[in-house]
């Protein structure tokens, strides 16, 4: 039966098929020219094949090296406040609180904002002379930071950014996991006398863990691609410390054109987001994650 | 049917347009020589060379010029994939790290033989059509900024200095950029000298070694000149500014903010300073008289189908009129001495910007590897500035980092 369906339901197949050449023709051809790219110095013009050279050299290259400890510091860094923040956000807003509409519109804003305006907008807030973060911290007689500027600082500001620009999506998110959640456990939880913290921890918060574990792979693979905060607010600077791997794609791909090298990047990113989101289903499985999706 | 007339449409529809845009030319037999001008910038560089256009064609008989003006942060990536499929332009501007790779890939055209008899061989400055030549052929000609020392006239009377008498040599710069530094505990409120740390220090180190006697990054044969006791000396001066909290940590230049005193500021931003501090701002040459050069270099594409046409496009835009068109629109510098008369009656220091050009210098050659070049000597710069590694331990790895790269 099945297999009659698939020789004659050629209907269906012509209307995907504008889809599937798009998809080919953008992402998995280009997909699958850059593994083999990763294998050659391709610098446009002239493309020899250098075998596993490229991918022994990211070994040996301190800032790809520094790239990927960024990535994973700012990977973790958003993450995790996100999930904490976005979920104490979700339960206020999910009570009947005066303006939660306005509240939560105003919380997702920034969500919907374009990265380069965001960046632009918090370059001007952190200006270590006319920012008014510093202009803050000078009014309270506090010592003021050079926020992009210090190296110890650089990374913790674009993180700090990127939770703002980002809690919305977490909110929301959450938001929709709450109402999944069935009135009457909370109302059998009433009955047995349990306090709100008790109920948090043993009804909201499992109940949740689809929702955290759907947030955490789509999180993980979002830092993953870092790019446009990097490169408008700090160039990967100073001293590298904000350099990610997408950003060392770009300027080995596109400053340097070392595009086989860059297409090895990409190619280890690639990898590197499988195996973290295999291994992040691997723990939700096992945390029952499927069981309370 | 009804099946039928769907799957019809659809792939009526996704061959249609294929067919549309697959279709000749219709233009093969027309005899009129059409170029390519591409121009890194945006919109408003376009009108400088609209008005070249417009004289060129009234010149060249049966010539007409198509411009197209392409952000400078795409434009290497558009042009290096035009030159790959054999689409390039005929005429086209380039940065300063773009002229080496496209040279060494072939896609330059020898200019001497087309420019016997051109009257810019001894109108303009040696040394800016020095930054175009390799191994004695001229393949670009630039059009440059220069880099002078601006100062704030008000800061140097608040601190009891002369805003007329501007230093002379290293240590005065020094002295007065001390003087000029104004703190408040330990952070800088006013840097006594803009420097940049990050991106674009090597133009910074440059001055700097300029004024110890080194001119250059590399040599001729592209050998690095990072490691010499000139080198090593102008990074220790640059990076003392830095450790006694006279300049501040930036990529990017302040002074236009009102954040320096001093700074080795472009002749580019004269306009917008002068817009934002009216007479305070004042134009010094640099210490040692002499000044870095920068800015946007012309050639014409190896694979033009009218080279001879083509090339007069180039001289149309090297003109002593065209390059006062470019200043006028886009603010690079004439290098013609013919123009000396008419540049110096814009404004009083465009002498200053004058002087500079015909006593310009730039980071070297032509070279190939100018991306490791940078790749090199910025982290360097940086690790010293920031006080990480020593001058001498810095660009002694910044040199063997380059040789690594380029596999010397």
């Amino acid at each position: 039966m099945k297999r009659n369906r698939l020789m004659y339901d050629y209907e269906a197949y012509v209307l995907i098929l504008p889809n599937v050449i798009l998809y080919a023709a953008f992402i998995l051809i280009p997909a699958i020219g850059t593994i083999g790219l990763s294998f050659t110095d391709f610098n446009i013009f002239q493309s020899n094949f250098v075998g596993l050279r490229n991918y022994t050299r990211l070994l040996d290259d301190a800032r790809f090296l520094r790239s990927l400890g960024n990535t994973l510091y700012y990977t973790v860094g958003t993450i995790v406040p996100s999930l904490v923040l976005g979920l104490l956000i979700a339960v206020v807003l999910n009570n009947p609180v005066r303006g939660r509409a306005g509240f939560r519109m105003v919380i997702f804003l920034p969500h919907v904002l374009s990265v380069v305006a965001v960046s632009l907008a918090w370059m001007y807030l952190y200006n270590p002379s006319a920012g008014v973060f510093n202009q803050l911290l000078r009014q309270m007689g506090l010592p003021r930071f050079d926020w992009l500027r210090d190296p110890d600082m650089a990374m913790p500001s674009i993180i700090a950014m990127q939770i703002w620009n980002g809690l919305g999506y977490y909110m929301v998110v959450y938001l929709a996991g709450l109402q999944t959640i069935p009135d009457y456990l909370y109302e059998v939880a009433d009955m047995d006398g349990a306090s709100r913290p008790r109920k948090f921890f043993s009804i909201t918060l499992p109940m949740l863990a689809a929702t955290t574990f759907f947030l955490i792979v789509t999180g993980v693979i979002f830092s993953f691609q870092v790019f446009g905060q990097v490169y408008i607010m700090t160039r990967g600077g100073p001293l590298n410390r904000t350099t990610t791997i997408v950003h060392q794609i770009y300027y080995r791909g596109f400053e340097g054109y070392q595009m086989g090298y860059a297409s090895a990047m990409a190619v280890f990113l690639l990898l590197l987001t499988v195996t973290v989101t295999l291994v992040n289903i691997r723990v939700g499985r096992g945390r029952g994650a499927d069981d309370a999706a | 049917m009804r099946k039928s007339g769907v799957v019809l449409l659809v792939v009526v529809g996704l061959i249609l347009p294929v067919l549309l845009f697959a279709g000749g030319s219709a233009e093969e037999a027309d005899e009129t020589v059409e170029l390519d001008l591409w121009i890194p910038g945006s919109g408003e560089d376009g009108e400088a060379y609209e008005k070249i256009i417009e004289r060129f064609e009234a010149r060249v008989e049966n010539a007409t010029v198509s411009l197209r003006v392409i952000p400078w942060a795409e434009y290497f990536t558009v042009l290096n994939t035009s030159f790959a499929g054999r689409v390039g332009p005929d005429v086209f501007g380039l940065g300063f790290g773009q002229l080496g790779p496209v040279l060494a890939d072939g896609n330059l055209l020898p200019l001497n033989e087309y420019l016997e008899g051109w009257d810019g061989w001894d109108d303009i400055s040696p040394a800016m059509l020095e930054a175009g030549t390799s191994d004695g052929t001229l393949y670009a000609a630039l059009a440059p900024e220069i880099r002078a020392l601006a100062i704030r006239r008000d800061l140097f009377e608040e601190a009891g200095l002369d805003p007329d008498v501007p230093p002379r040599s290293l240590d005065e710069l020094r002295e007065y950029a001390e003087a000029l530094t104004i703190r408040d505990g330990e952070r800088i409120e006013i840097q006594g000298l803009d420097l940049k740390s990050g991106f674009n220090a090597e133009q910074e180190l440059l001055q700097f070694m300029a004024h110890v006697g080194q001119d250059r990054l590399w040599t001729d044969e592209l050998e690095p000149l990072f490691e010499t006791d000139a080198a090593v000396e102008a990074l220790t001066i640059m990076q003392s500014y830095f450790l006694d909290n006279i300049s501040t940590y930036s990529d990017d230049l302040e002074f236009g903010d009102g954040l320096g005193a001093m700074g080795f500021m472009s002749s580019n931003a004269a306009p917008e300073l002068e817009a934002a501090f009216g007479d305070d701002v004042v134009w010094h040459p640099m210490p040692n008289g002499r000044a870095g050069a920068w800015g946007t270099f012309f050639a014409v594409g190896n694979d033009t189908r009218h080279p001879e046409v083509a090339v007069e496009l180039f001289k149309e835009i090297m003109s002593a009129e065209g390059q006062m068109v470019i200043l006028e629109k886009q603010g690079l510098l004439p290098t013609r001495r013919s123009v000396e008369e008419e540049f110096l009656s814009l404004h009083p220091r465009n002498e200053v910007f004058f002087e500079g050009v015909q006593n310009g210098y730039t980071l070297g050659s032509i070279n190939p590897h100018f991306f490791q070049v940078i790749d090199a000597i910025r982290p360097a710069i940086e690790e010293a500035v920031f006080g990480m590694k020593s001058p001498e331990q810095a660009l002694s790895d910044a040199a063997e980092n380059y040789r690594q790269a380029v596999g010397r």
